[in-house]
């Protein structure tokens, strides 16, 4: 049974400068209880796609749903049931916690007020009623999630949300993300770049390369189907052709050798290379999720760098 | 360094009001004045952490700064001093803009002289405090001791307070500490407690805070400077009858405002009241205390001027009765001459104003009959205020400070003001607006060219008042929109309310197009890179080598 | 059940979650019929997405270890799949094979090979019987 998927992209466009995109072509949606990981390198346009799902940015192309409602048309009614938490700090920093907290209540009519009192304890912050200003960076970005969590949204969207957070306060941002997953099945939307955290939200990986969708993919089929073959100093004359083949994803030098990604298995990796290639005896493996990533987004790197 | 418009447009600012002391030093007097309050609605930085880091000794950072604010208020008095040697164009004793100078000193020195140890200046309140502590003592010292004595009182003071801070800055700056709460049990039943919705009052606390947090201070933290130039406004409505000069200066809390206000859009908030989340305290409040000052002035300070007192010098003149402001000149057809029912006839004074020639039709000449110069004062008091006065009643109410109020401040054109006033306003944010979009998906003009043509629309009075100040007090501008606001109003209906919607319109249609533009502006500001003229003006001088 | 995962394993989350389930139905420390956390509990539990769970719970019902019955919870399969002998052959080869490559680089012997598998086999096991030991 289809229904509305509580956040969607189509072709969505945006730039800042005339010439230079900083999205083109961006299109995926995120269904209910789903979980997706925006992954990119900084600047990839990740914080932008976000604030275009927010409504503070308007799309120069293609369109934006959430709920089914335009976020720049309808801010009061999509934003009620949106939890947010930004890159940077924007709460006021005079205000202090308990005044946030009320305001936030005033705002969002499906405030619990009993979940709020045991996060702000969870964290540690019951009863601590300085300013915003005052608190460490941490402790910040837990009052921002506390705001964002505690009114039980339908859709959070986590924009490098554990920036600067210890350890321990990370786990605990997610086994809160979890919990909200499980008992009311929200839907989150997250950059981050700490692979541990993405591994464990699991889901889906949307990777962000220079304004562009490279992949959209179960996190899961990522580990398993696409692996890394390195091709050797002596089989160079080949590393054109293998760049065209249709299951190889990039080719870059690494050093002396060359690295190329692969969706498919090890095994059917080695097998087509040397069918096609007579290349045998390749080091071909799956990787974890973060070498995948520098694999595919990562810049040149050659001997002569130092 | 950071919010470079306000930096931009100060310096901008002080050289204006370096040229025009020179230029027009009447014209210029009290305008002066804000051109310097305005320098420093920067408030005088120490230093960046950023310098802090550098291998720098702290007094160096220190000197830096505060010698740079220093030039900015001392090279126009210099220019003016040198510029002036000896002419008659020296309109303000010399004492006295020396003094002026003194005590900007140390109202730039004091601060610095709070915890010089630390790289963060003190917080608003306490410099504005500081000021208002300075500012009684020094106005008496001015006004009443003898010139010499008073430029040596403040020169002791000025040295004892640089000394102090020479010696208590230490070698190397440091940061403030963190300042944290320790929480008290108390609060934690406290915060038990709140299980009931709290009053809105307490909720709408953050919000009311935050709009008038739009100002940055120099460490980068916001700030409640938009407070400050709530003050300057004020003091511009009472010093200042022409409240039009406060657009002028509009830009800055408008500006403030928008900056201040930007973390609302990730709340479900409605457009509109973003909006008026930004045009309250940037518009309506600085606006209402200039009309605050005004109200304050026109009760306390009531001055019922003569018709000459900001009237254009003629020189067909028999005496000064017949001199009217320039919103009373009429339009010149063909010979400027004047002619009585009788045959008698005058040269009216012709002045051009913008290619336009204006007469003033109720001049009397030299060689004119007393029956005359009583027929032309009937006609120029009934016009100016509304009443024919004869001269002799005319003289002795000016004597006694009794002349009614002119027909520029009556009801029907102080509503006529204000609904203008704001649409100027409400224009001028509407550009704001627009300057910051996104034309053809991809560009927005470039900081040069908004900078550039907000100083160009915003400081084009001020120089059609130079070009044509002919005369004191008054500004040609303004006489203008008065002319034009006298013939609208004489068009409009009798009934005050009627008045009110009909003029309201034009504000409220502006207004419509605002939010239409609001709401499709992009709420967020990408990192954008400062312009490099703004970065090159905001910039001390490295005056010091690195040791 | 105690599970311990780590999210830079060189295996998903969802396979380390299926071999420490294996193993523990093999060494015995989860028996025939015992009610295995749900999907939620063992999210909440080691922090991790309940899909990844449920994934995990898919395939190991797919291969036959594990039974979801609705509304109850998933439990132990009382009868252990039957795996055909070749594919048993052939996986236990891979594994041994991968085993004695590794022991001879490291310079060690068969017999040494011999007496590591006792150990693991111990550790598997033996565990409640080695604890009893000490306590008596």
């Amino acid at each position: 049974m289809p229904t509305t998927p509580v956040l969607e992209f189509r072709d969505i466009a945006r730039s800042f400068r005339r010439g230079e995109p900083v999205l083109s072509n961006v299109s995926f949606s995120l269904a209910r209880e789903e979980v997706v990981a925006l992954l990119g390198r900084n600047g990839s346009g990740k914080t932008t796609l976000i604030q275009i799902a927010m409504g503070m940015l308007f799309p120069h192309a293609g369109t934006v749903r959430v709920f089914g409602m335009s976020p720049t048309d309808e801010p009061v009614a999509v934003k009620k049931r949106i939890g947010y938490v930004a890159e940077q700090q924007i709460l006021p920093s005079r205000s202090t916690i308990p005044d946030l907290m009320a305001f936030h209540r005033y705002l969002f009519p499906t405030w619990d007020v009993a979940l709020e009192r045991s996060l702000l304890s969870r964290f540690g912050l019951s009863g601590n009623s300085s300013r915003m200003s005052h608190l460490s960076k941490g402790q910040a970005r837990q009052v921002a999630l506390i705001c964002a969590v505690a009114h039980r949204p339908e859709l959070l969207i986590l924009d490098e949300p554990a920036g600067g957070l210890d350890p321990a306060a990370r786990r605990e941002f997610l086994e809160t993300s979890i919990q909200l997953l499980n008992r009311e099945g929200t839907a989150i939307l997250f950059s981050s770049h700490h692979m541990s955290d993405v591994e464990r939200l699991g889901g889906r990986v949307v990777l962000l390369d220079e304004g562009k969708v490279r992949i959209d993919d179960d996190l899961d089929a990522l580990r398993e189907s696409y692996c890394i073959a390195v091709i050797p100093r002596y089989a160079a004359h080949a590393i054109t052709t293998i760049e065209q083949l249709p299951e190889c994803l990039k080719v870059h030098q690494q050093y002396t050798d060359w690295h190329a990604v692969f969706r498919g298995t090890p095994q059917s990796v080695q097998a087509l290379l040397h069918d096609t290639f007579g290349l045998k005896h390749l080091q071909c493996a799956t990787v974890p999720l973060e070498e995948l990533f520098i694999e595919l987004v990562g810049g040149e790197r050659t001997a002569e760098a130092l | 360094m950071r919010r470079n418009l306000p930096s931009f447009i100060a310096v901008l600012f002080s050289i204006f009001g370096a040229l025009s002391l020179v230029v027009v030093p009447r014209l210029a007097a009290e305008q002066a004045l804000l051109f310097f309050i305005v320098i420093y609605g920067a408030i005088p930085r120490r230093g960046s952490i950023f310098e802090a880091s550098l291998p720098i000794r702290g007094r160096e950072i220190v000197a830096a700064r505060v010698l740079w604010i220093l030039a900015l208020v001392w090279l126009p008095i210099v220019a003016w001093l040198i510029a002036t040697v000896g002419s008659e164009l020296r309109a303000l004793p010399v004492a006295m803009v020396l003094d002026a100078g003194a005590v900007l000193t140390l109202a730039v020195l004091l601060p610095c002289a709070i915890r010089p140890e630390q790289v963060d200046e003190p917080p608003v309140w306490l410099t504005a405090l500081l000021w208002i502590a300075l500012a009684a003592p020094s106005v008496a010292v001015a006004r009443f001791l003898p010139p010499v004595v008073s430029m040596a009182t403040f020169a002791v003071a000025i040295v004892v307070t640089a000394r102090w801070i020479w010696i208590r800055v230490p070698g190397s700056l440091e940061v403030a500490p963190r300042k944290t709460l320790k929480e008290k049990p108390s609060n934690l039943a406290r915060s038990l407690s709140t299980i009931e919705p709290a009053a809105s009052g307490r909720a709408w606390k953050p919000l009311l805070l935050a709009l008038f947090q739009g100002g940055k201070n120099a460490s980068g933290n916001q700030s409640y400077s938009i407070l400050i130039w709530y003050a300057l406004f004020l003091i511009l409505g009472l010093t200042n009858e022409n409240s039009f000069v406060a657009l002028i200066y509009l830009m800055l809390p408008l500006s403030m405002a928008r900056q201040g206000t930007r973390w609302l859009t990730a709340f479900p908030i409605s457009n509109r009241a973003r909006l008026w989340c930004v045009l309250v305290p940037g518009v309506f409040i600085a606006l209402g205390c200039v009309g605050l000052g005004g109200l304050v002035s026109s009760t306390f300070f009531r001055n019922r001027m003569s018709m000459s007192a900001n009237a254009p010098e003629g020189s067909h003149y028999r005496d000064d009765l017949t001199r009217v402001p320039l919103e009373f000149w009429h339009r010149a057809t063909g010979e400027p001459v004047i002619r009585a029912p009788w045959g008698e006839t005058a040269m009216a004074d012709t002045l051009s104003v913008l290619r336009v020639e204006l007469q003033n039709p109720y001049t009397t000449n030299v060689g004119n009959s007393p029956r005359f110069v009583e027929w032309q004062l009937h006609r120029a008091t009934t016009a100016v205020y509304g009443l024919p006065m004869t001269i002799a009643v005319y003289r002795s109410r000016k004597a006694a400070s009794t002349l009614p109020p002119k027909a520029i401040s009556s009801q029907r054109m102080q509503i006529l003001n204000v609904m203008t006033l704001i649409g100027i306003a409400l224009l001028l944010a509407f550009l704001v607006e627009l300057s910051q979009r996104y034309w053809f998906e991809g560009n927005r003009l470039s900081n040069y060219i908004v900078q550039s043509f907000f100083a160009l629309f915003l400081l084009s009075p001020i120089a059609v008042d130079w070009i044509y100040a002919k005369y004191p007090m008054s500004s040609v501008t303004r006489s203008i929109v008065e002319a034009a606001l006298l013939r609208v109003s004489a068009f409009l209906p009798a009934s005050l309310l009627a008045l009110t919607i009909i003029s309201a319109l034009p504000a409220i249609a502006i207004y419509a197009m605002l939010q239409w533009q609001f709401d499709r502006a992009d709420s967020v500001e990408p990192r954008r890179s400062e312009s490099r003229v703004g970065r090159f003006l905001a910039r001390p001088a490295p005056f010091f080598r690195t040791s | 059940m105690h599970l311990l995962i780590n999210p830079g394993d060189d295996l998903p989350i969802y396979r380390q979650i299926m071999r420490q389930v294996m193993d523990a139905i093999a060494g015995g420390r989860l028996t025939a019929g015992e009610r295995l956390a749900s999907h939620r509990e063992l999210s909440e539990q080691l922090v991790i997405a309940p899909l990844t769970v449920k994934k995990a719970y898919d395939e190991l019902e797919a291969l036959g270890y594990i039974e979801s019955q609705r509304g109850r919870g998933t439990f132990v399969n009382a009868r252990l799949p039957k795996v055909s002998r070749a594919v048993r052959d052939s996986q236990l080869l891979d594994a041994a094979r991968s085993l004695l490559s590794q022991a001879y680089l490291a310079g060690l012997r068969y017999a040494d090979v011999l007496k590591v598998l006792a150990d693991a086999n111990h550790d598997l096991t033996d565990e409640p019987t080695r604890t009893r030991r000490k306590e008596s």
